[in-house]
């Protein structure tokens, strides 16, 4: 009795803390841009991913096994972005949410093939991956959809005729696809786009001269594919020569970054989108109280919300089938997911169904004003 | 050796009170914990301090900013620069002597950048009313800390100071470097850190800079309390597998936290070693005590040793102990105790075992099986009778395997084994070892435990199937018995009407047939009288046919061929039988030879096929006629009349008589051979009652098998006298010569009308002499005086006073040659049955006529035996 009280003693005093022995949990992966001029869609997405992967693991994992998420800067660099992918797939990631912006998944994708891990991107809408059976799968729709809702609310209830176009290159699978289908489709309702400037967002830049440039056709209203920030020194640059013409603005800009810096400028800028930042459905209510709470600041954008989609997306399926060999498979057998605004649907090469709002920027705010 | 004085009791004592390990290690862990303790709270709050002196010199380069700002107010906005360059200049040379802000421009009212430097296009003239520095400087009218946002400038994580001015705002961008400038001078340990995060939680100084431009925010690990915000104090939060102490100080202005973290293992490793020093002091003390304890008990606990050696001896049942050295006081004493325990046990187990094997041989000697069983009925003692009869294997056994039959015994016995307290009698068939069956009588009482709980029973049994027997065979005797006397009451009154009602019968044919001699020839009278004398005849048969009943006539027993007998009555039968009814023999050749009258063996035969004649009616029918020999086994499943028929021989001769008649039911069958029981309107009752009383004369049995509508089988056994056939019989010509006419007859009887009736027919129809006496008295007198005159005497045998026998005797004893005739209504075998000193030359059956007394007469003619066994005559 005394030896055994004795040993008990002797480990309590020499040994530490010990961790209870946590079961070997799911790694999965994040890779965006977290820095940068356009980093705010990759830390929302972050941020969004995190808030899942935190929610799932305090109801005690995924058949009793914790997630990690394990995040990576891709700094908006496709070099980079090759990089992290590669060093996120020698941790052993079951599978990666992200990239953020087309141009970094297009340069992701081959290497998530050759690797066969998958990757599911929460704001990708590039249609150069659409229709492939991949391993890239995504939350949203391609982006034909919302240019071609942009276009005609753009000639249809805008009443837009002459539109002149102005994108970043430095994302530039989004920016340029996105101003072709608007351009297609706008011009195949009789409008025409007068004028094509292009940009590479960094310190060169000077919007003054940007701006003059786009407005020297003398155009009905701009249409601009660019980030938030980008975007808001467009619209400052634009309103500050006095021009009131309407501005169509891409779904990449549509972050809180777009009304701080855009300010007055903004207001009345329209977008379309996959998202109602005004949605009472109550787990989108539920998920921005949280996410508030977790991160502060203005609460959650569309990176968030489609990062938070995917991660349960994932959560879903290792649900029905635990191994993670066969997630790709699930996925796209299961086909219907939850979604934080309602279901939306995954077709066999990965790509997602979701409505479609019209948004406009009112008193400092996104608002739906068309579904 | 030395004789130890101090007592265990105080070895011990010593030993664990003083050197035993659990005080100290409840000590050393108390004293640990609260070192440890101490320890910790010390580290947090060293950190705290840290984070505190941080957070102070935080603030105070913010105040630093601030004033910078209030500078450039005091100088542009309240001064008034007349030229907006000279503004730009001047601003210019403000943020020569200012590291910490990258930039400041000053805001007008609308929000709109209208100076600033470095100067920047893009941002000179751009509206700044959307930024969230703006509004919320603007409403709180106070200078504003903004959470960091990305910089239009430099795409970076920025924090700007907004100062509110009059006619607008002037706003820095601070540089946050600067910030990590401030933090990176802190050493929080090898692998500790000071950082800052804003009022969200967002990192803007960290000694990892990609957390800060990555906007990595905290607040999920350094949040606390209910409402999970950042407080000020101390915790510990978990990350990536590894526990971090983190102290939290709020910066006065901003509501930023100033944060020194700290791995758990590296702040709290001064707690540890202290742990460890105490851990392992208490154990080398406590190890120590534990030898010396052990040292000291090896020597306390080798008398001890040899102490348990002797009881464990004494458990086993040897009470011889060796000699032990001496001890310390208590072992000494102990050992004492046990040497005088070991004697009591020895001498008390002695005497258990003479009691013992007493009580075995008591149990064995008992005649009585006793038993004892579990709850699951099986056996598990039993003492030598027990053994004997149910085997030695009958331990270990189901008591059920034993019982013979289905007798419910489980029923009865069941409720025992429900706690019932009564003890429980049954007679149980069983069969011995050896297969006999047996009858037991058991006794059974359950056995309890001390809960009361049933755990078997105790049953003693004795054999009582010769008991049963002798009590069976006892009640029968005893029924045979009432029969036998029922029957000898019934056969005296019968006797003795039949004595009186033959001497009356008497009587009235004498005078009847001396009437008819007196009358002519053509008389019309005699017709009457001839009839009259016919009923006589016919009323003498009933009275002889109840004696027969009664079994007092035995006629003659003689060897007879019963084969022969059956055979000359079957014409006699055939003739009497209709034609619609078919008689069938089966009767062998020659048959076995019985003691027995033929006379009555037709009478019997003739009233069984009358019977059947009678059961069968006016349809069709058959009856069957067998003689066969059976064995004893045979008969004794059948139900035998007379009830008390003896049994003894080895074989017996059947003769049955069967019929297709209408049978009869078993209380019939009970009552058949009862007098004057009928189941018909006609008839006497009297045939087969006859039967019986002829059956017994031939010391035989009779028994019935009928059932109703399935006609009947009677069978009548008769004891073999031999197997071998009787010689042919010789003729002796009969040589009858009556007494000479003439001659002088003394008649005794004492009915005068007998007497009277006798003297009539012996003088006037026989031509006699005739001397009468009224009793055997005056006989004797009488013959004594004219002893040669007379020629014969006819002696009554049932006299008042002196009977015939008597008489007889006293006459031979005057005269030894006087020819007697003994006349009785007896039947002669039942008067003759006894052994007498004189015996009649014949005997006469009451009544008798005239044609009985000339056969009388003549039969006087044969000699006489001693035997008396010769006299045959009627």
């Amino acid at each position: 009795m005394l030896l055994v009280l004795m040993v008990f003693y002797a480990a309590f005093c020499c040994v530490g803390t010990i961790g209870a022995a946590d079961m070997d949990p799911y790694r999965i992966g994040f890779v965006g841009g977290l820095t940068g001029r356009s980093s705010d869609l990759g830390i929302q997405g972050r941020n969004g991913a995190m808030l899942a992967v935190e929610e799932i693991n305090q109801q005690g994992g995924i058949n009793g096994r914790p997630l990690k998420l394990i995040t990576k800067d891709d700094k908006q660099d496709p070099q980079t972005a090759l990089k992290v992918d590669r060093e996120l797939i020698d941790e052993k990631v079951i599978a990666i949410i992200g990239h953020m912006t087309s141009a970094m998944s297009e340069a992701a994708v081959p290497l998530m093939n050759q690797r066969k891990i998958l990757m599911i991107s929460p704001t990708t809408s590039t249609n150069k991956l659409t229709g492939i059976d991949d391993y890239f799968l995504r939350v949203i729709d391609p982006n034909t959809l919302l240019t071609n809702i942009g276009a005609s609310y753009a000639f249809e209830k805008t009443g837009l005729r002459r539109v002149a176009a102005v994108y970043d290159l430095s994302n530039r699978t989004y920016s340029e696809e996105f101003i072709a289908n608007f351009k297609s489709k706008f011009e195949r309702l009789g409008g025409q786009v007068v004028s094509m400037v292009t940009f590479t967002a960094g310190p060169g830049i000077i919007f003054k001269n940007l701006v003059q440039e786009v407005l020297r056709t003398d155009p009905d209203g701009i249409i601009i594919a660019a980030s938030a920030i980008d975007t808001a020194m467009i619209c400052q640059h634009v309103r500050m020569t006095g021009s009131k013409i309407p501005i169509f603005i891409s779904g990449w800009a549509q972050t809180p970054d777009l009304l701080h810096h855009g300010g007055p400028a903004v207001e009345g800028a329209i977008g379309t989108m996959y998202q109602d930042l005004d949605s009472q459905a109550r787990p989108f209510v539920a998920f921005k109280d949280k996410f508030k709470t977790r991160f502060g600041g203005d609460g959650p954008t569309f990176a968030a919300i489609f990062s938070y989609d995917a991660v349960m997306v994932l959560k879903e399926s290792l649900y029905v089938n635990p191994d993670p060999q066969q997630l790709k498979e699930t996925i796209l057998k299961q086909k219907t997911f939850q979604g934080l605004q309602g279901t939306f649907e995954i077709d066999s090469y990965g790509d997602a169904r979701r409505k479609v709002f019209v948004i406009t920027i009112s008193n400092n705010r996104f608002k739906a004003i068309e579904q | 050796m030395k004789r130890f004085t101090y007592s265990l009791k105080a070895i011990l004592l010593f030993s664990f009170v003083f050197v035993g390990g659990l005080p100290i290690l409840v000590m050393g862990f108390i004293a640990g914990r609260i070192i440890s303790a101490d320890v910790a709270q010390s580290v947090r709050t060293k950190n705290l301090l840290i984070a505190q002196s941080l957070s102070a010199e935080v603030d105070s380069f913010l105040q630093n900013s601030f004033s910078f700002l209030r500078q450039i107010e005091e100088t542009v906005i309240e001064k008034r620069y007349p030229k907006e360059d000279d503004i730009t200049v001047y601003l210019g040379s403000m943020m020569k002597t200012i590291k910490e802000f990258e930039s400041v421009e000053i805001l007008d009212e609308e929000g709109i950048v209208r100076f600033m430097f470095p100067p920047d296009p893009n941002v000179i003239g751009i509206n700044c009313s959307g930024q969230t520095f703006y509004s919320q400087a603007k409403r709180q009218n106070q200078p504003y800390w903004s959470p960091t946002f990305i910089s239009m400038l430099t795409g970076k994580p920025t924090l700007t100071l907004a100062f509110p001015v009059k006619g607008g705002m002037i706003v820095g961008s601070l540089d946050l470097a600067s910030l990590n400038a401030v933090t990176d001078k802190i050493s929080a340990g090898r692998q500790g850190c000071a950082l800052i995060v804003d009022q969200e939680g967002t990192v803007i100084a960290h000694p990892d800079r990609q957390k800060i431009s990555e906007r990595y925010n905290l607040k999920h690990l350094l949040s606390s309390g209910r409402k999970n915000q950042l407080m000020e104090g101390n915790l510990s939060y978990r990350e990536d597998g590894r526990d971090y102490l983190a102290s939290l100080s709020r910066v006065p202005h901003t509501r930023w936290m100033v944060v020194i973290t700290v791995p758990a293992d590296e702040a709290f490793e001064p707690v540890a070693r202290i742990r460890a020093l105490f851990g392992t002091g208490t154990v080398v003390i406590v190890l120590m005590a534990v030898i010396i304890v052990f040292l000291s008990l090896r020597r306390v606990s080798a008398p001890l040793s040899r102490l348990v050696h002797d009881t464990r001896r004494i458990a086993d049942g040897q009470y011889t102990l060796e000699e032990r050295p001496p001890s310390y006081k208590e072992i000494n004493d102990l050992v004492d105790h046990f040497r005088r325990m070991a004697g009591v046990l020895r001498s008390r187990e002695d005497a258990l075992r003479q009691l013992s094997a007493r009580n075995a041989a008591i149990l064995d000697s008992v005649p009585d099986m006793i038993m004892e069983m579990d709850i699951h009925k099986t056996y598990t003692w039993a003492n030598q009778a027990g053994l004997r009869f149910f085997g030695e294997d009958v331990i270990g056994r189901e008591a059920s395997i034993s019982l013979q039959g289905e007798q419910n015994t489980y029923d009865m016995v069941n409720p025992m084994f429900n706690d019932s307290d009564q003890v429980i009698r049954l007679d149980s068939w069983q069969r011995r070892q050896d297969g006999e069956k047996r009858l037991l009588s058991w006794r059974f009482k359950v056995l309890k435990n001390e809960q009361g709980h049933v755990t078997g029973s105790l049953s003693t049994a004795r054999d009582i199937t010769e008991l049963k027997r002798a009590e069976d065979e006892r009640m029968n005797l005893e029924r045979q018995l009432q029969q036998a006397q029922k029957a000898e009451s019934l056969g005296r009154m019968a006797g003795s009407i039949a004595h009186h009602f033959n001497n009356m019968l008497g009587v009235v044919m004498g005078n009847l047939e001396l009437a008819l001699y007196d009358l002519p020839q053509e008389s019309d009278v005699r017709a009457y009288l001839v009839k009259s004398i016919k009923a006589s005849h016919k009323a003498a048969e009933i009275s002889h046919l109840m004696l027969a009943y009664l079994g007092q006539t035995t006629g003659r027993k003689e060897p007879l061929d019963l084969v022969e007998a059956v055979r000359e009555t079957l014409p006699l039968l055939s003739a009497s039988i209709p034609g619609k009814v078919y008689l069938k023999t089966e009767i062998p050749p020659a048959g076995p030879i019985i003691l027995g009258d033929s006379v009555h063996i037709k009478q019997i035969l003739s009233n069984l096929v009358t019977n059947a004649l009678e059961a069968i009616g006016e349809g069709e029918g058959e009856i069957v006629l067998a003689l066969r020999i059976v064995g004893k086994a045979e008969t004794r499943e059948l139900r035998l009349f007379p009830l008390d028929w003896d049994l003894n021989r080895e074989d017996y001769v059947c003769l049955s008589v069967s019929d297709t008649g209408c049978g009869m039911d078993a209380a019939t069958q009970e009552k058949i051979f009862d007098p004057f029981f009928s189941t018909k309107f006609t008839g006497r009752g009297l045939g087969l009652s006859v039967v019986l009383g002829l059956v017994r004369a031939q010391d035989g049995a009779i028994a019935i098998d009928s059932r109703p509508g399935c006609g009947a089988v009677f069978r009548v056994f008769f004891p073999i006298h031999t197997q071998e056939a009787l010689p042919s019989p010789k003729e002796e010509p009969i040589v009858s010569k009556a007494v000479e006419a003439g001659g002088l007859i003394l008649v005794v009887d004492d009915e005068p009308m007998v007497r009277n009736t006798a003297q009539s027919i012996l003088e006037r129809l026989l031509g006699y002499k005739v001397v009468t006496a009224g009793d055997g008295y005056e006989a004797v007198e009488i013959f004594r005086v004219r002893k040669h005159e007379f020629n014969l005497v006819l002696l009554d045998l049932t006299m008042p006073g002196m009977n015939g026998w008597e008489t007889l005797s006293a006459l031979r004893a005057v005269r030894t040659d006087i020819p007697v005739i003994l006349a009785s209504g007896y039947d002669e075998a039942q008067v003759m049955q006894e052994e007498h000193p004189e015996w009649p030359q014949a005997f006469l059956h009451k009544p008798y006529g005239l044609s009985d007394l000339k056969a009388a007469f003549a039969a006087t003619e044969k000699p006489v035996h001693s035997t008396g066994k010769g006299i045959q005559s009627k």
